[in-house]
């Protein structure tokens, strides 16, 4: 127990943040947008032909999953619930197994990690993706978790196994699982404890099988599948096909750069530089100074302590943290190249995990390199550091705030689209059954809605405009 | 000295932590102990109206909902300029649109709610009249719009401006000359004879307030009639208020007299009867030339 106790100081330290995520996406309505259409492909397809790779958005276990959840013989109430499960269970997952991988044994590691599990919780990738119910990235990510997790831990005659079942799952919910292969060409490159190479090849083959088929039976990709940010501005599928579709190439360079950058420095946002064009306008609320602050500062120190890592590794040979650096360049990269046809804050999802975990090595790097500078030295850059974790702390409690404007705009969308959804889809009774079996849920009253901070506060946490009602 | 340090720091790098955690579990508390506090909810509202006002959708549409109500029944709305102050009966949608909320116009229209040619139903008149274009499109993109022109402006009906109007000498010398004039102009016009302006039923059958709001566009908006409120000085507001309650005030009057009832009927005021007992004769004349006696 004794030895378990900086865990459980770390864990109760977030969980009113993790627990106050979860029980708003708990009361949070299903959208009209994508889940009503979703639940209608669910309900309308045999569950099979959902690994059938025929579409641009193949996701075969979240709709064979989604399908028996909304095909089960249970009331709506219950239906709803388990969908609201799908997106809650993992994001307790991916919290409890961060701590659990980065196992804190001391006051300064307990500190280090909640200071990470805020950089995991406050940045866009996860953010971006706490939408009931498209939960692809969101098991992903704790999937990824957990394959490190076995990669650099003690060999055992299941790990390969076991990672590999955790590649096909991951993959399975969304093409952004394949950023586990790069976690494990990572882990068999730095001499993993429980690396092989017969598991880097199986994966590797896993990986290049699944790009094969989705090419193959897909043979006719989209230039650009969704509308795409350059610059200051997001550009139309119609209008980037017709400027860049005979050379896209370097669009897409951007495009991948975008995402990583958005994983980094929290900009570009969609490929858009929105906060630095908020800045320039004059127009810059606090939490997009915090938002840019705190990425660019932490992947500086970030920077920092993996450089001081690697040389330290080539001196005295791979440990965990030079590990943990490969890891998170690799799983950026790959997540850069999953999104090479349009950037959002989402697709960088896989790499957020990775990125905390870097944080969690670089706090207490920086704590500990600090016990040696002179007193003046090391008072301003404890400041600097305090400043830094609290700054990221905002960014978690953000997060809530987060979940609370998607709820109302979930409940929005409801009240004020009725109209035009059952004339849109008059031809689609499906469609029409199921938006008016949810109605009740997606009007409620009881809604999460976001919090009215008083003004010197407001647009700290979020956008001042959705906390002023 | 490098282990009281790193204890240091550690305190430093928690303390934001517990923080943040003791900001989130108190503020849940406070949401959970007092949902309505301003910090989490907007004002509770208990009629349609002041949701709307209150730019509260989901609550207007609770309401709507709880009271099993049609989107386009009236409501009762008092605004300083549209309604000048005083309590006035109008839809939903046409209050929606004065409070320019976009989104509780997109919310009744999904339950609903419709557009007439009939002041305070006419939201798309008011949105062309404030000049809210926004507005003006959000309404044609939901098809909402009525190809029919708008009417002109028209002043609302009070929610007690009929029961509490009281017939005098001054306006009913006007109201005579003015109900001549018309008459003679109905009687040039073949459509009048189809759907005639005056008849004891449609005078007093019915809600008189949608009634009344009926008949003033009518008068209001008929070219013909134009002269005849200009030469008698005399507005259609004022004489369809001046025509609803002589014609109540002559059939209570008749039944008093022939004894059928024994006191003047609630909803028609004492006043009105005596009124027209001591004018007996010109109210006869008047009522007779329109028809009406």
């Amino acid at each position: 127990m004794r030895r378990c106790r900086w865990l459980f100081v770390a864990a109760l330290t977030v969980a009113p943040i993790v627990g106050a995520i979860a029980f708003t996406l708990w009361r949070t309505p299903l959208p009209v947008s994508e889940a009503i259409a979703l639940l209608e492909d669910v309900a309308r397809k045999p569950r099979l032909e959902f690994l059938i790779p025929d579409t641009a958005y193949y996701r075969p276990f979240f709709h064979i999953l989604l399908s028996t959840i909304w095909n089960a013989d249970a009331s709506i109430d219950t239906r709803v619930a388990a969908i609201r499960l799908l997106q809650i269970v993992p994001v307790l997952a991916l919290t409890a197994l961060f701590l659990i991988h980065v196992r804190p044994r001391t006051l300064l590691d307990a500190a280090a990690a909640a200071a990470a599990t805020a950089v995991l919780l406050g940045s866009p990738g996860l953010r971006d993706n706490l939408e009931i119910p498209l939960t692809y990235t969101t098991v992903g990510m704790p999937l990824a978790l957990a394959a490190w997790h076995l990669l650099v831990s003690p060999p055992r005659p299941w790990h390969t196994a076991a990672v590999v079942a955790l590649t096909v799952v991951a993959v399975g919910f969304k093409e952004q699982g394949l950023a586990i292969a790069a976690l494990v060409v990572a882990a068999w490159t730095t001499k993993a404890p429980s690396a092989t190479r017969t598991q880097a090849v199986i994966v590797a083959a896993l990986a290049l099988a699944y790009v094969g088929l989705r090419l193959v039976w897909h043979q006719r990709l989209a230039t650009f599948e969704q509308a795409i940010g350059l610059g200051f501005r997001e550009i139309g599928t119609d209008e980037a096909t017709a400027r860049f579709g005979s050379f896209p190439y370097l669009v897409y360079a951007y495009t991948m750069l975008a995402t990583i950058g958005n994983i980094l420095f929290s900009e570009p946002t969609a490929g858009v530089f929105s906060i630095v064009r908020s800045i320039g306008d004059g127009t810059a609320e606090p939490w997009q100074y915090i938002h840019l602050a705190s990425s660019v500062a932490l992947t500086a120190l970030i920077a920092w302590w993996g450089a001081r890592s690697l040389l330290q590794a080539r001196r005295t040979g791979w440990t965990d943290e030079a590990r943990t650096a490969v890891a998170l360049v690799l799983v950026l990269a790959a997540c850069g190249a999953l999104s090479f046809n349009y950037s959002r804050d989402r697709l960088g999802g896989m790499a957020v995990p990775f990125y905390a975990l870097a944080a969690f090595y670089t706090f207490r790097a920086a704590a500990r390199w600090l016990v040696e500078v002179p007193r003046r030295r090391f008072e301003v850059a404890a400041a600097g550091l305090l400043l830094l974790a609290s700054l990221w702390h905002v960014r978690a409690v953000g997060t809530v705030e987060a979940v609370r404007v998607t709820s109302a705009r979930n409940q929005m969308e409801w009240l004020t689209t009725r109209r035009q959804r059952t004339r849109e889809f008059a031809d689609r009774p499906v469609y029409l059954s199921i938006l008016g079996s949810l109605q009740a849920q997606g009007t409620a009253e009881s809604a999460p809605l976001p919090t009215n901070y008083p003004r010197p506060v407001r647009g700290v946490f979020s956008p001042a405009n959705v906390q002023t009602r | 000295m490098t282990e009281t340090r790193l204890r240091s720091i550690g305190w430093w790098l928690l303390v934001p932590a517990l923080v943040a955690a003791g900001t989130v579990l108190a503020l849940e508390s406070a949401r959970l102990a007092r949902p309505r506090s301003p910090w989490f909810a907007q004002p509770r509202t208990f009629t349609l109206a002041d949701a709307i006002a209150q730019h509260d959708v989901a609550r207007a549409y609770a309401l709507l909902r709880e009271g099993g109500r049609s989107a386009d029944d009236p409501i009762v709305v008092s605004h300083p300029e549209l309604t000048s102050g005083r309590g006035r009966f109008v839809s939903p949608l046409w209050w929606a649109v004065a409070m320019r909320d976009e989104h509780s116009v997109l919310m009744l229209l999904g339950e609903g709610a419709t557009i007439q040619r009939v002041n305070g139903r006419d939201a798309d008149c008011l949105a062309e009249r404030v000049g809210d274009t926004a507005m003006l499109a959000v309404l044609r993109r939901a098809d909402a719009v009525l190809a029919a022109p708008c009417l002109s402006p028209q002043t609302e009906f009070g929610v007690t401006e009929i029961a509490d109007y009281r017939l005098g000498a001054d306006v009913f010398v006007r109201f005579d000359r003015a109900s001549r004039l018309i008459v003679a102009a109905t009687r040039a016009d073949p459509r009048f004879e189809r759907e005639p302006l005056f008849t004891k039923d449609i005078l007093l059958s019915g809600d008189v307030l949608p009634m009344a709001i009926a008949l003033e566009a009518r008068l209001r908006n008929e070219p013909a009639f134009a002269k005849a409120f200009f030469a008698a000085d005399l507005t259609p507001h004022e004489y369809t208020k001046f025509v609803l309650a002589l014609v109540a005030a002559r059939l209570a009057h008749g039944f008093v007299k022939s004894g059928v009832i024994r006191s003047v009927p609630s909803g028609v005021h004492a006043d009105n009867v005596m009124f027209v007992d001591a004018n007996l004769a010109a109210v006869e004349a008047v009522l007779k030339e329109m028809g009406l006696e």
